[in-house]
């Protein structure tokens, strides 16, 4: 019993390819491709709209949602007063 | 001591932060607190379905009476109610709070991401239901019949739209790296669990799109949505930025490039074709530079601040969460070699690995994530601090427990399958007091999510001692 996809698969030149290396194989490395290609064209947009370039500034993102802001501060210095919040050591 | 005022150009003013992050927090907390009470359910549920799974390795003819109470049912309604009830919920409750408050965007629509939580529930019961009544589809981490995922893909598709709709209306310029694991994993998981439930696949090809997904299910959504929230979350407790945030870039890259073909060597040993499951193994042999450049980015932002574990038990979940990560990822590539492989493959081996990834990582992240984000929600401190010292010594000694006895247990039943001359009735035998073991860890753990669980239930009930003061904050000072 053949299974839809084998089914689909059969009776074209491409399906002998598939036939020669298993269509599932052909399958699953065509998905894992195009997954790297949308990865690939993420990280192109990304870096063609500057996100890369001013990284170690972006990790200070993380501080912009203070239950009180505090000024924004060198790292070794920064006091975060929090009403609800872990306890800054 | 002179301190220096950073500009940057996603900094808002003090006062707009503050009513941004009052928006933000009050779009969220409806839907947040639905997936939060729902995962805390789900994780009951399927703990005691665990601890009665492992059991019957000592009571085989305990509740054998009637099917719905069989290993393969029970076991299997485990596995669903911790993945996708459990890890899944509380991971997409952390996203929709963390999202809004690193866009600076109130959530959009949060009526959708209401709905996703009552639809995902939805499927769940009429799942797990299916499943105890006898109707699988039969595969691993996919065994919900298909018919029934349809609900859980349409509650996606809500949830996704409403928080990649927000990221479309962030009012930074730049993502935090939180943010580009949560929008990946709203972007991968619909995508591997559409494909992986068509219902075109049949024979080797069938084994093989489910190991697929099975490994990407883990790589792709849960391990990315907890790295987002570990990420979020220690820099956040210690009050000091990712040491380096290009390393955190590379791991999160790294991941997207080279994880999804990492499925297939759980397959060595079949008929696939040999070629196919060498790039597997290259591509898990790989994932060693995200998993390296994470640890390393962990382990030296703590770094002279370990005291602080003691104070925050936010900080103590999750770097032993961040910590168990690195473990973990490095055991499954080692795992991915042939000649390791050909040991563990059929073994307790896998099960204290696959524990160790969803529980020890994955878990213990999200407990540190709840004990953050829900007196934010709720705006009450916890109220008994050490309920919290119970649940994570708890939860820590069960899965130390279970991860080891299994661990040695799988490899010592791995070694005397492939001796022809060992009986089969031995290696099952070998691995007897190991298995107790593993009851005894499950008991544990089961154990550490019921103080959890009440503990949870005081908090959203406004029950017990009002406290002014954060929980285990006494005697930070001196930390």
């Amino acid at each position: 019993m053949h299974s839809a996809f084998d089914r689909l698969s059969s009776g074209s030149a491409a399906a002998n390819l598939c036939g020669a290396v298993s269509p599932v194989a052909v399958f699953i490395l065509a998905i894992c491709f195009a997954g790297a290609v949308l990865a690939g064209a993420a990280f192109a947009w990304a870096a063609l709209r500057g996100e890369f370039t001013d990284a170690e500034q972006t990790a200070f993102l993380v501080f912009d949602d203070e239950d009180e802001p505090a000024e924004r501060r060198a790292p070794s210095t920064r006091v975060i007063p929090r009403k609800h919040a872990e306890p800054t050591p | 001591m002179t301190t220096v005022p950073l500009v940057y150009e996603d900094t808002p003013p003090p006062q707009v932060a503050v009513s941004e992050r009052i928006a933000a927090d009050r779009s969220t907390r409806r839907p947040v607190l639905l997936f939060f009470h729902s995962a805390v359910v789900w994780l009951l549920v399927g703990s005691l379905l665990g601890l009665a799974a492992s059991l019957k390795f000592q009571f085989p003819d305990w509740l054998a009476g009637q099917a719905l109470w069989t290993f393969g049912r029970v076991r299997t309604a485990h596995l669903n109610a911790v993945a996708y009830g459990w890890s899944s919920m509380a991971l997409v409750g952390v996203a929709v709070w963390m999202i809004p408050r690193l866009v600076r965007a109130p959530l959009h629509r949060p009526a959708f991401a209401t709905a996703a939580a009552v639809g995902w529930n939805l499927f769940l019961v009429l799942g797990i239901g299916a499943l105890l009544a006898g109707w699988t589809d039969g595969l691993e981490w996919l065994e919900i019949p298909y018919p029934i995922d349809a609900i859980v893909a349409i509650a996606g598709g809500l949830m996704a739209y409403s928080v990649l709709m927000t990221v479309a209306r962030r009012k930074t310029k730049h993502f935090y790296v939180s943010v580009w694991y949560a929008l990946a994993a709203m972007v991968w998981f619909p995508i591997i669990f559409v494909t992986a439930n068509l219902p075109v696949w049949g024979g080797v090809g069938q084994g093989a799109v489910n190991w697929w997904y099975g490994h990407n299910a883990l790589g792709l959504w849960i391990t990315a949505l907890s790295l987002g929230a570990a990420y979020y979350l220690i820099p956040k407790v210690l009050g000091r930025p990712i040491r380096s945030y290009w390393l955190s870039l590379v791991g999160f890259w790294a991941l997207a490039f080279f994880y999804s073909l990492n499925g297939i060597h759980h397959l060595i040993g079949g008929p696939v074709p040999t070629w196919l499951i060498t790039v597997s193994i290259t591509a898990s042999v790989m994932m060693v530079i995200p998993v390296a450049a994470t640890a390393v980015n962990f382990h030296s932002t703590m770094s002279g601040r370990f005291g602080a574990l003691r104070h925050s038990p936010t900080l103590a979940f999750t770097v032993a969460g961040a910590m168990i990560y690195t473990a973990v990822s490095l055991q499954g590539s080692a795992e991915a070699l042939r000649t390791v492989n050909r040991v563990t493959h059929f073994t307790h081996f896998t099960v204290g690995h696959a524990h160790l990834g969803v529980y020890g990582f994955a878990s213990m992240i999200l407990f540190g994530a709840f004990y953050f984000i829900v007196p934010r929600l709720v705006d009450w401190e916890w109220p008994r601090p050490a309920l919290i010292r119970w649940h994570f010594w708890l939860a820590l000694a069960g899965i130390t427990v279970y991860f080891v006895a299994l661990t040695i247990g799988g490899w010592l039943e791995g070694a005397r399958m492939l001796d022809p001359a060992v009986p089969f009735a031995d290696v099952v035998n070998v691995t007897k007091p190991y298995l107790v073991a593993r009851s005894v860890g499950g008991t544990l753990m089961l154990a550490a999510h019921c103080v959890f669980a009440y503990h949870y239930w005081l908090m959203v009930r406004r029950r017990g001692p009002e406290r002014s003061e954060p929980a285990w904050a006494e005697g930070r000072a001196a930390a």
